[in-house]
């Protein structure tokens, strides 16, 4: 579900080219699950390999909520999961707040709906 | 002519607020009781086109909005670039009541959401017997936001390696209901895009440092001299409707009502839905 979101990234020029400025990697991890995307001036992939400069981590079925095509309340961005306490940022912080925007926009592709933002 | 003229009409008051002269930009359409509505953080009175726009409300209200100064089209006071801006419960009380002043409105009918919600809660509290009744949206006294260590320590939304344009708007996106329109969604998130640096960040000083309510002070508001009602959006993971339900039980007299399907900004993010709950509460304020 997670890796999906490299796939659609790529084929979606308008999304790619917001991250022309950007290189950082980042890992999405879950109970059972752990994706490593990195994001290279224009480019997306996945790199199991690489070390992330910030760990998105949450329970699988924080995860599971959050793609849905209609999240339940408190699950539908990354923002509500802390505050509701179902997900933990570790690393360097700034590095996801500094390319927060991008983010959100690369992990609503998980959701293969409306983008929120 | 075919053109579509909004019947919003914008002008610019000069304030004295503690001594500075201050140039603050104002909207206001329909004629009646004086509704005032205060706009969220770091966003600005475009927030209420909806409600200045909608016939229901203005044949009875004269719906007046106002940028804060440093937001919208108001500007700071001279000699800003030597400060930098934190919103504080005094300041705050002193403007609106300096805007109320110059304007002559007689007991206007206050409504705000979120540190507007609780500027509401604050005016209630403090000069409740200027108003003719209190509206607050996704209101509450205050929490320990997860995000404001973040907010505070690496200062992500107020630092010159950081595009605080891009940093405000995804901040809010999530605040917003998931299913409210996308276009409103999107201007709601243009408008914080387009505030001046350090602003958002000042005006949250306010909502999550000096301006906390859980403090007792809310026992001194009394609904017999203002009419409190409290609309919360229940798509809101900050502002919930279990926050304010703590107000609720501190307020007796108070009049809750919960807004499924709505998020921190109902006014900008879905007007039409958001009225159907405001009109019901206008009409009983009128009809008081």
């Amino acid at each position: 579900m997670i890796k999906d979101i490299v796939d659609r990234a790529n084929a979606d020029p308008l999304l790619l080219a917001k991250c022309r400025f950007i290189g950082i990697v980042f890992a999405i991890e879950g109970d059972t699950h752990r994706t490593v995307i990195r994001v290279d001036h224009g480019q997306v992939s996945v790199d199991p390999d690489a070390a992330p400069d910030f760990i998105l981590r949450a329970h699988d079925d924080a995860w599971a909520d959050f793609i849905q095509p209609m999240p339940p309340r408190g699950t539908h961005d990354i923002l509500a999961l802390l505050e509701g306490d179902r997900l933990t940022i570790a690393g360097d912080a700034l590095a996801l707040f500094r390319n927060l925007r991008f983010v959100k926009l690369l992990l609503d592709q998980a959701r293969n709906e409306e983008v929120v933002a | 002519m075919n053109a579509v003229i909004e019947q919003i009409t914008g002008r610019y008051v000069h304030l004295d607020i503690e001594g500075r002269d201050h140039r603050v930009y104002f909207e206001e359409a329909g004629a009646g009781i004086p509704l005032l509505c205060l706009h969220t953080a770091g966003s600005d009175s475009r927030q209420y086109r909806g409600v200045l726009n909608d016939p229901a409300v203005t044949a009875h209200f004269r719906v007046i909005t106002f940028d804060l100064p440093w937001h919208g089209r108001s500007s700071p006071p001279a000699g800003w670039e030597n400060e930098s801006y934190a919103l504080t419960t005094d300041l705050y009380m002193t403007t609106i009541r300096a805007f109320i002043r110059a304007l002559g409105l007689e007991k206007p009918v206050l409504m705000g959401c979120s540190i507007g919600g609780r500027a509401v809660l604050h005016m209630a509290i403090r000069h409740g017997h200027e108003l003719r009744a209190a509206i607050g949206l996704q209101a509450h006294a205050g929490y320990d936001p997860r995000m404001h260590p973040l907010i505070k320590d690496i200062a992500y939304v107020d630092r010159p390696d950081v595009n605080a344009q891009e940093a405000a708007a995804a901040t809010v996106s999530g605040l917003i209901a998931p299913m409210s329109p996308s276009a409103d969604k999107w201007e709601t998130l243009w408008q914080y895009m387009q505030g001046g640096p350090g602003v958002f960040s000042g005006d949250l000083y306010y909502y999550m440092v000096e301006g906390d309510l859980r403090n007792g002070l809310l026992a001194d508001l009394d609904t017999k001299i203002c009419p409190l009602y409290l609309l919360t959006g229940d798509r809101d993971y900050s502002a919930t409707v279990e926050r304010t339900q703590e107000v609720m039980r501190f307020v007796p007299g108070a009049e809750m009502t919960v807004m499924p399907d709505l998020g921190h900004f109902p006014m900008s993010e879905n007007a039409p839905l958001f009225l159907t709950y405001l009109r019901p509460v206008l009409d009983r304020i009128r009809a008081a």
